[in-house]
C-alpha cells in the first residue's frame, strides 16, 4: 500500500510541518521562512498524494521487472541546467530572475522524475507514454494554457499602450471581431481540418506576440511616459504638478445626480446651484461630519480650480505652527466638471468662516455654512 | 527516485510487450449499491434529487422555526422573546434560508429527479458535477448556519444593503459566513444550471421536439437560464462585499467617493430574476398537475411556454422597482414602473390558461389538485398586490411596510410553496412507490391554506396602516385603536403562523405514516400524461428499459387513450401496466450508466474549509486549497465510467489501462 | 360536493381580503397614526387619488378570477362524464385575454407617470429643510431663509417643525447607513443615502402632529428610529423660529440647575452642543462628537424642552397625559399647546432619568466601550456614563432650563 516514495514524501512533509511550527516559535521574522516552508509542505504533500493515488511501487510477489531499455531522449537535463543558471544569475541580479529559476528548476525536476518513472513503468512503450500523460497532462495543460494566454494578453497590452487612444479602440474592435469570426468559423464548420485550425490559432498568437515585441521595444505612447513621471497624490492647491490629469472631465463623473450643489463659474461670476433651491445661491450648507459632494463646472475660457478654504490646521512640525486648510479640485478646462468631496467635522470658529473660491477670479466667493 | 517499483506481468506467449494489470490512476471506486455509501458517493440523478429534497425540507423546518420565533416576538407590543440583535439575525436568516436553502434546492431536487425522466433520458449530462452541486449546496447551507454558533449570524437583512453590511456596522463574522456560504451555494446553482441546460438541449428522447417537451421541463429550463445569468451577478456583488469586509476594499465607502446604491443595483439585478427562479418551478408543477386532474391538455401550451420565457426575459428589466424610494430620479422610476406593469401581463396569461385548462374538463379533486387550485387563487392575490406596487407613487407609501411582506408571501408561499406541496402529493408515488394519505393530505391542505391566509392576509392591513418591516418591536403608541389596530391583527398573524406550522407538521406525519405503510401505490395512480410515468415506481436505476420514441405532447396519455371519432371524447386503449410491459419486452441489452465517485464530496468538502480559512486564518485556507487541488487531480484522473469489474468487486488485480481511457 | 363548498368558503376569503382593503379606503376612524390612506397634504393626496382606483381595479380583477375559478370547479367537477376532447387552446381567445389586461395597465401607466413627475417637482419650493439621518435619530437644520424669519441656521432633532400650507422641500442625506424618511400622512418615503442629497416634498393642510418611522433597515434600533412632523400655523411657526433663535439663558446662580450645568460641561458637552454655553474660563463650550461618536454627530440640545421627544423621537419628553393632550388637540389649538414646550409638571421624569442613568439599557445601541474595535473606539449611540443619582437630578434640573 505505502511505497518507499510515499513514505519519503510523507516524512519530508511531517518534518517540514515540524520545522514550520518551530519557526513560528523561534524566529521573529516568520514571514519568508513560513511561506517557504508552507510551499514545501504543499509540494511534498501533493507528491505524497500522487504517490498514493497512482499506487506507485505497489509490489505483490515478483520483484519489479522494470524496463532495461535505453532511456529515450529528454530535454529535462537541459531545462534543469537552465534553471540552475537562472537561479545563480538571479542571486546577483534580480529576484524575478531568481524566482523564475526556482520555478523552472522545480518544474523540470518534477517532469524529469515522472518521465523517468514512466519510462521504466513497464515494457510497453505505449502504456508508458499514456501513463506519463495521465499523470502530467492535468497539470501541464492548464499551466501551459495559462502561460500561453498570459503571453498573448501581455503582448496585446503592450500594443494598446503604444498606439494612441483612437487606434487602440479600433484595434480592440478589429481583434474582437476577428476572434468572433474565427470562433464562428470553427463552430459552424466542425469538419474543418485540424491543421488549418491550428494554423489559424498559431498565426493569430504569433502575430500578436510579434506586434507585442515590436511595441514593447518602441516604448509606450508619449503621454503615458509623461504621466508616469508625475505624482498621483491628491492635488496640492499650488502649482499643478500634473500635466496629464483629465481636463476634459465631463462625462467621467459617476455621481452626477444627487450631489449637494453644483458650483458654476461663468463670465467671472461664481454661483451655486443648490439642489432644492430655485435661484442660484451664494451660500452652501455643508452638514457636520457628512460626506458632501460638490461639482465644480467651469464655463469660462481659462483653466480654473475650485478651492475650499476650511480655516487653519495645526501642524505637528514645527510645533504649534498652523497652515491654511485647503481642499481643491484639479484645474478644470472650459466646459468640464470636477468633483469636490468635503467632510467637515466642526463649525468654523466664532468670527471666521469657510468659503469656496476660485484662484484667479477676484472678489467671488461662496460661503460654506456648517451649522 | 523511488517511485518506479511497479508490478508488470510477462504474458505467457512470450511476446516481448507486457501490459500492467494493476488498477491505475484511480483510487478504488466506490461500489456499494446499498447503505450510506450508496448515497454519499452516488451520481444517480434520482438519489441526488431526493437528497436535494431532504436537505431543502430540513432547511424549510429551520427557516420555519425562525419564522415562528419572529411571529412570537411580534404577537404583542414590545415583544421580549428576542432582543434586537437576535431578531435582526432571525429575519435575515429566515429569508436567506427560505430563498437559498429551501425553495431553490427543492426546485433543484424536482428538476434533478424529473427532468431526465420527463425527457426520456437515463441521467443528466454531467453526473459527477451534479453530485458536486448537491454537496456544495449542503456544505454551503451548513456553513452559513455555523455562524449561529460562532459569534452570531448575519444581521443585515437578506438584501444586505451597503453600508450597513460593512465591518463597522456589523462587526461579527455573521455576514462573512453569509457571503461565503452563498458563494458556495452559488457554485452549486451555476453548475446545476449548466448541467440541466445541456441535458435538456442534448438528451431528449427521439421525437421530442422542444414544443413537445413537458411544461415542467420547459419552466425549469427557463429557470436554469435565469440562474446562469443571475448567479454571476450576485457572485460579483458578494465578492465586492467580502473584499470590503476582509481586505479593506472600499467599493461602498462614501468617504472614498463610492455610491452605496451600487450594491442595490447589483443585488436587485440578481434579486428580481431570483423571484422568478423561485416561482417558475412551481408554475411548472401546477401546469403538470392541472391537466392530469382535468383530464385535458394544458390550455394554450405554446402561450404558457412563451409567457414563461417572456417572464424570464422581462424579469431582467424590472429590478429597480425594489428601489423606488432610493432616489433614482423620476425618469428611471417611470421606466421601471412601466416594465413592472408589463411583466404582469405574461403572469396573467398563466392564470388565465390554468383556469381555462380546467374549463370543460373532468375535474378530480385530489390533494395535489387542491394545492394547485390554491396556488391559482392565492398567487393571483399576490400578483395583484404586486401590480399595485408597480404604481411607483403608491409604492413609496407601501414599500418596506408589512404590505410588501404580505405581497411576497402570497407570491412565494401562495405560489412557490403550494406548488411544491402539489408536486409532493403528485409525484410521491413516483419517487417512493407509495401514496401519501389523501385523508391527511386534505387536512394538510386546509390547515396550510387557512394558516397562510391568517398569517399573511392581516399583513396587508398592517402594512397599509403603516407598520414598517424589520422592526424587532412595535409600539402601542403607533398601533391605532379602530378595526385595523396593530394589536389584533398582529395577534391574528401570529396565531395563523402556528396554524400553518401545524399544517406542515401534518405533512411530515403523513410522510412518516406513508413510509411505515406497506401498501404499494398503483403504477399510474393519477392517470398521468408525461413520460416519467412510463416506468416503474420508483424508477429503475437506468430509468427506462428502452428509450421511448415520442410522437405527442403528453406521450404517455396518448399511448393509453385514443379519440373516439364520433364524440371526440377519449377512450382507453391500453393500461399503464400494458405500456410498461411493452417497454420491458423491448428492453435494451447494454445500458451504460455513470459510476459512483468519491471526488465530488471530497472536492465540495474542501471549499468550506477554504472559506473558513478566509475568515479565521489563511493557513486553514491553504489546507483547504491543497485538498481541493488533490480532489481535482483525483477527479481528472478518474474515468467517468468504471469498468464492470469494479462494480462486481473482482478487481483484485485491477483493470487494464485501455478500459480506463477517455 | 362538500369540497366544492369548502372551496367556495375559501374563495370568499380572498374576496373578503380585497373588500377589507376597500373598507380601509372608505371608512377610517381612529386608525393607526401611520395609516397610508389618510392624506393630510397635497402630495399624499396625489398618491391617494392614484392608489384608490388602482386598488379597486385590482380588487375587481381578483374577484373576477375567484368567481371564474369557483364556477369552473363547480361546473366541471367529475360527475362521471367521459374524458373530454384533447383541445390545445384557442389562440384568438388567448390573445384577447392578453390584450385586455395590457390595456388596463396602459391606462394605469398614464396616470402613474403623471403622479411620478408631479411628486418629483422641485421648482415650486417655498421652504427648505436639511434632514440628516444617523443611527438612530434625525437631525433637522433650517438654512437661513429670511422670509420665514430664519436669520441664522436652526438645528433641531426628533421633531420636524414646519409651517402649514407651505411647500417644504426636505434635502435628505445620511451620516452612516441608509435610512428612509417617511411621514405617511404627508408623502411617500424617500431614502436618506450617505453621499447623496435627495429631495422629498412635504406640505401639510392643517396644523397637527404627523407620525412617521424610519423604513430602511438601519441596524439595532431601527424599530425605535421614529420621527414626528409638527405642522404649525404660520404665526405659530414664526414664534417657534423666534424661540429657536433666542439667546442662551444661563441658569440662576446657586440653583440646582447651575450645578447641572457643571455636570453637563464635564460630561455631556463632549458630544452634545448647547449654543451659547460657556465654560468657567469664559470660552465657548464646543462639542466634539466627531471624536467620540462614529457618525460624528449628536443631537443639539440648545432648545431641548421645546421638543416633545428625546433620543431622536424614541422616547417622550412629555408625560403620557400631557402628550395625549397635545396629540389630540384640535388643529386650531395644537400650535399653542405645542409651543408651550415641556414644563416641570409635564416632564416624563421616569424615562429621562433612566436614559441618563443607563442609555444602552433602554435602547439597543453599540455603546459598549469594550466592543468598539471596528469603529476605533467610537460609540454608536449614547454610552453608559456612570452618573450618580445626584448628578442625574442636577442634569434634569438643568435640561429643564433649555426652553
Amino acid at each position: 500500500m505505502f511505497s518507499t516514495g510515499f513514505k519519503y514524501f510523507l516524512g519530508v512533509t511531517v518534518l517540514s510541518i515540524a520545522a514550520l511550527i518551530m519557526s513560528l516559535f523561534v524566529l521573529d521574522q516568520v514571514a519568508i521562512a513560513g511561506v517557504a516552508i508552507s510551499m514545501l509542505i504543499v509540494v511534498t504533500a501533493l507528491l505524497a498524494g500522487i504517490a498514493v493515488v497512482t499506487r506507485d511501487g505497489q509490489t505483490t510477489t515478483s520483484t519489479p521487472d522494470a524496463s532495461n531499455e535505453l532511456a529515450s531522449q529528454s530535454m529535462w537535463p537541459l531545462v534543469t541546467s537552465i534553471g540552475v543558471v537562472l537561479l545563480a544569475l538571479g542571486l546577483v541580479t534580480s529576484s524575478i530572475v531568481f524566482f523564475t529559476g526556482v520555478i523552472v528548476l522545480l518544474a523540470a525536476l518534477a517532469e524529469w522524475m515522472i518521465q523517468s518513472w514512466s519510462e521504466r513503468a513497464s515494457k510497453d512503450k505505449n502504456y508508458n507514454a499514456a501513463a506519463r500523460k495521465r499523470v502530467l497532462n492535468p497539470i501541464e495543460f492548464p499551466v501551459l494554457a495559462a502561460l500561453g494566454l498570459g503571453v498573448v494578453i501581455y503582448s496585446f497590452s503592450r500594443i494598446m499602450l503604444t498606439v494612441n487612444k483612437t487606434t487602440g479602440a479600433t484595434l480592440f474592435i478589429v481583434f474582437g471581431a476577428l476572434v468572433l469570426i474565427a470562433g464562428i468559423l470553427f463552430a459552424v464548420k466542425p469538419e474543418l481540418k485540424r491543421s488549418l485550425v491550428v494554423a489559424i490559432c498559431v498565426f493569430g498568437a504569433v502575430g500578436i506576440f510579434t506586434a507585442g515585441v515590436i511595441s514593447a521595444t518602441s516604448g509606450v505612447r508619449e503621454e503615458l511616459v509623461a504621466a508616469k513621471a508625475e505624482s498621483h497624490e491628491l492635488p496640492e492647491c499650488g502649482a499643478e504638478r500634473s500635466e496629464h490629469f483629465d481636463k476634459e472631465a465631463t462625462g467621467t463623473l459617476s455621481l452626477r445626480s444627487s450631489v449637494s450643489a453644483t458650483i458654476e463659474l461663468l463670465d467671472g461670476k461664481l454661483t451655486a446651484q443648490v439642489v432644492g433651491f430655485n435661484k442660484p445661491q451664494n451660500t452652501v450648507t455643508v452638514r457636520r461630519s457628512t460626506p458632501t459632494s460638490l461639482i465644480f463646472r467651469n464655463l469660462d475660457a481659462k483653466e480654473y480650480r475650485l478651492v475650499a478654504e476650511l480655516g487653519t490646521r495645526t501642524l505637528v512640525e514645527p510645533e504649534g505652527a498652523t497652515e491654511k486648510n485647503l481642499v481643491c479640485t484639479q484645474l478644470t478646462a472650459q466646459g468640464s466638471e470636477q468633483l469636490l468631496l468635503l467632510d467637515i467635522a466642526k463649525s468654523p470658529k466664532a468670527g471666521t468662516s469657510y468659503s469656496l473660491t476660485v484662484p484667479g477670479v477676484e472678489g467671488q466667493s461662496i460661503e460654506l455654512v456648517v451649522p | 527516485m523511488a517511485i518506479i517499483e511497479r508490478e508488470t506481468e510477462v504474458t505467457a506467449t512470450g511476446i516481448d510487450i507486457a501490459t500492467p494489470t494493476t488498477t491505475y490512476g484511480v483510487l478504488k471506486r466506490p461500489v456499494a449499491a446499498t447503505g450510506w455509501r450508496a448515497w454519499v458517493f452516488t451520481v444517480d440523478h434520482k438519489k441526488l434529487g431526493l437528497m436535494y429534497g431532504a436537505t431543502a425540507m430540513f432547511f424549510f423546518i429551520v427557516g420555519g422555526v425562525e419564522a415562528l420565533l419572529i411571529r412570537l416576538q411580534l404577537a404583542a407590543p414590545n415583544g421580549k422573546v428576542l432582543n434586537a440583535d437576535l431578531y435582526n439575525q432571525m429575519f435575515t436568516m429566515h429569508a436567506t434560508t427560505m430563498v437559498f436553502l429551501f425553495v431553490m434546492p427543492m426546485a433543484a431536487g424536482f428538476a434533478n429527479y424529473f427532468i431526465p425522466l420527463q425527457i426520456g433520458a437515463r441521467d443528466v449530462a454531467f453526473p459527477r458535477i451534479n453530485a458536486l452541486g448537491f454537496w456544495l449546496l449542503l456544505f454551503g447551507g451548513i456553513f452559513i448556519n455555523l455562524s449561529w454558533f460562532l459569534g452570531g449570524a448575519a444581521d443585515g437583512g437578506w438584501f444586505m444593503y451597503a453600508p450597513n453590511s460593512g465591518p463597522v456596522f456589523s462587526p461579527t463574522h455573521g455576514i462573512d459566513f453569509w457571503a461565503f456560504g452563498l458563494q458556495i451555494a452559488g457554485v452549486a446553482s451555476l453548475t446545476g444550471s449548466i448541467n440541466l441546460i445541456v441535458t435538456v438541449l442534448n438528451m431528449r428522447a427521439p421525437g421530442m421536439t422542444l414544443m413537445k417537451m413537458p411544461i415542467f421541463t420547459w419552466m425549469m429550463t427557463v429557470v436554469q437560464f435565469l440562474l446562469l445569468f443571475a448567479v454571476p451577478v450576485i457572485t460579483v456583488a458578494l465578492f465586492l462585499l467580502s473584499f470590503q469586509r476582509n481586505f479593506g476594499a472600499r467599493f461602498f465607502d462614501v468617504a472614498a467617493g463610492a455610491d452605496p446604491l451600487l450594491w442595490q443595483h447589483l443585488f436587485w439585478i440578481f434579486g428580481h430574476p431570483e423571484v422568478y427562479i423561485l416561482v417558475l418551478p412551481s408554475f411548472g408543477i401546477v401546469s403538470e398537475v392541472l391537466p392530469v386532474f382535468s383530464r385535458k391538455p394544458l390550455f394554450g401550451y405554446p402561450f404558457v411556454v412563451f409567457s414563461g420565457a417572456a417572464i424570464g426575459f422581462v424579469g431582467w428589466g424590472v429590478w429597480a422597482h425594489h428601489m423606488f424610494a432610493s432616489g433614482l430620479g423620476p425618469v428611471s422610476v417611470a421606466v421601471f414602473s412601466l416594465t413592472t406593469m408589463a411583466i404582469a401581463v405574461p403572469t396573467g396569461v398563466k392564470i388565465i390558461n390554468w383556469t381555462l385548462t380546467m374549463w370543460g374538463g373532468k375535474l378530480v379533486f385530489s390533494t395535489a389538485m387542491k394545492f394547485s387550485i390554491g396556488l391559482i387563487v392565492l398567487f393571483t392575490v399576490g400578483g395583484l398586490s404586486g401590480v399595485t406596487h408597480s404604481v411607483a407613487p403608491s409604492d413609496t407609501q407601501q414599500t418596506d411596510t408589512y404590505y410588501i411582506v404580505a405581497h411576497f408571501h402570497y407570491v412565494l408561499f401562495g405560489g412557490a410553496v403550494l406548488g411544491i406541496f402539489s408536486g409532493f402529493y403528485y409525484w410521491w408515488p413516483k419517487m417512493f412507490g407509495k401514496m401519501l394519505s389523501e385523508r391527511l393530505g386534505n387536512w394538510n391542505f386546509w390547515l396550510m391554506v387557512i394558516g397562510m391566509n391568517l398569517t399573511f392576509g392581516p399583513m396587508h392591513i398592517l402594512g397599509l396602516q403603516g407598520q414598517p418591516r424589520r422592526m424587532y418591536q412595535w409600539t402601542e403608541a403607533r398601533a391605532g385603536e379602530g378595526l385595523f389596530n396593530f394589536a389584533f391583527w398582529n395577534l391574528v398573524a401570529s396565531i395563523g403562523s402556528f396554524v400553518l406550522a401545524v399544517g406542515i407538521l401534518l405533512f411530515l406525519i403523513n410522510v412518516v405514516i406513508t413510509a411505515r405503510n406497506p401498501t404499494k401505490s398503483p403504477l399510474d395512480p393519477w392517470n398521468s400524461r408525461s413520460l416519467e410515468w412510463m416506468t416503474s415506481n420508483p424508477p429503475k436505476e437506468h430509468n427506462f428499459d428502452v428509450i421511448p420514441t415520442v410522437h405527442h405532447l403528453d406521450e404517455f396519455f396518448h399511448r393509453k387513450y385514443e379519440e373516439d371519432p364520433a364524440t371526440h371524447t377519449m377512450r382507453q386503449i391500453a393500461t399503464a401496466e400494458e405500456v410498461l410491459a411493452e417497454q420491458e419486452r423491448n428492453a435494451d441489452k447494454h445500458i451504460h450508466m455513470p459510476s459512483p465517485s468519491y471526488w465530488p464530496i471530497v472536492l465540495a468538502g474542501a471549499v468550506p474549509i477554504i472559506t473558513f480559512g478566509m475568515i479565521f486564518s489563511h493557513l486553514i485556507a491553504v489546507v483547504g486549497g491543497v485538498i481541493l487541488l488533490f480532489a481535482s487531480f483525483g477527479w481528472a484522473l478518474e474515468p467517468s465510467t468504471a469498468p464492470e469489474s469494479d462494480f462486481e468487486n473482482q478487481a483484485a488485480h485491477g483493470t487494464a489501462l485501455d478500459k480506463v481511457g477517455h | 360536493m362538500t369540497s366544492v363548498w369548502i372551496m367556495l368558503v375559501k374563495k370568499s376569503r380572498a374576496i373578503l381580503g380585497f373588500a377589507a382593503i376597500s373598507i380601509v379606503a372608505a371608512s377610517c376612524g381612529t386608525n393607526a397614526p401611520q395609516d397610508t390612506w389618510q392624506p393630510k397634504g397635497p402630495n399624499s393626496k396625489i398618491i391617494d387619488d392614484l392608489q384608490r382606483p388602482v386598488f379597486a381595479v385590482a380588487g375587481i380583477i381578483g374577484l373576477i378570477v375567484a368567481v371564474a375559478v369557483i364556477y369552473t370547479l363547480i361546473k366541471y367537477r367529475d360527475r362521471g362524464q367521459p374524458i373530454p376532447e384533447q383541445t390545445h387552446g384557442k389562440p384568438a381567445l388567448e390573445i384577447t385575454l392578453t390584450i385586455i389586461p395590457a390595456l388596463i395597465l396602459a391606462v394605469v401607466a398614464v396616470f402613474t407617470f403623471g403622479a411620478i413627475f408631479k411628486l418629483a417637482k422641485t421648482d415650486d419650493t417655498e421652504m427648505i429643510i436639511n434632514v440628516t439621518g444617523q443611527q438612530w435619530w434625525w437631525e433637522y437644520d433650517y438654512p437661513t431663509q429670511n422670509e420665514f424669519g430664519i436669520t441664522q441656521p436652526i438645528i433641531s432633532s426628533g421633531q420636524l417643525v414646519m409651517p402649514v400650507g407651505t411647500k417644504v422641500l426636505l434635502r435628505e442625506t445620511s451620516r452612516d447607513v441608509i435610512h428612509s424618511y417617511w411621514i405617511p400622512a404627508l408623502n411617500g418615503k424617500r431614502d436618506a443615502v450617505p453621499g447623496r442629497v435627495q429631495t422629498l416634498r412635504l406640505e401639510a393642510d392643517a396644523p397637527g402632529i404627523y407620525a412617521g418611522q424610519c423604513t430602511e433597515f438601519c441596524g439595532l434600533s431601527h424599530a425605535n428610529m421614529r420621527m414626528e412632523a409638527v405642522a404649525l400655523s404660520k404665526a405659530d411657526f414664526a414664534k417657534w423660529v423666534a424661540n429657536q433663535q433666542a439667546a442662551y439663558v444661563a441658569p440662576a446662580k446657586d440653583s440646582l440647575a447651575q450645578q447641572g450645568e457643571e455636570v453637563f460641561l464635564n460630561q455631556c458637552v463632549r458630544c452634545h452642543q448647547v449654543n451659547g454655553l460657556m465654560r468657567a474660563d469664559g470660552t465657548p463650550a464646543i462639542a466634539a462628537p466627531d471624536e467620540n461618536v462614529w457618525s460624528g454627530s449628536a443631537p443639539n440640545l440648545t432648545h431641548l424642552m421645546s421638543r416633545n421627544t428625546f433620543a431622536g423621537a424614541s422616547f417622550d419628553l412629555l408625560s403620557k397625559q400631557c402628550r395625549d393632550e397635545v396629540w389630540n388637540a384640535p388643529s386650531d389649538v395644537v400650535g399653542t399647546k405645542y409651543l408651550a414646550g415641556v414644563t416641570e409638571e409635564c416632564l416624563n421624569q421616569k424615562d429621562l432619568r433612566s436614559w441618563l442613568r443607563n442609555a444602552p439599557a433602554m435602547l439597543p445601541m453599540y455603546a459598549n466601550a469594550t466592543q468598539l474595535k471596528a469603529t476605533g473606539g467610537k460609540y454608536r449611540g449614547m454610552p453608559y456614563l456612570a452618573l450618580t443619582e445626584d448628578d442625574i437630578s442636577k442634569l434634569v434640573a438643568y435640561l429643564l432650563t433649555l426652553k
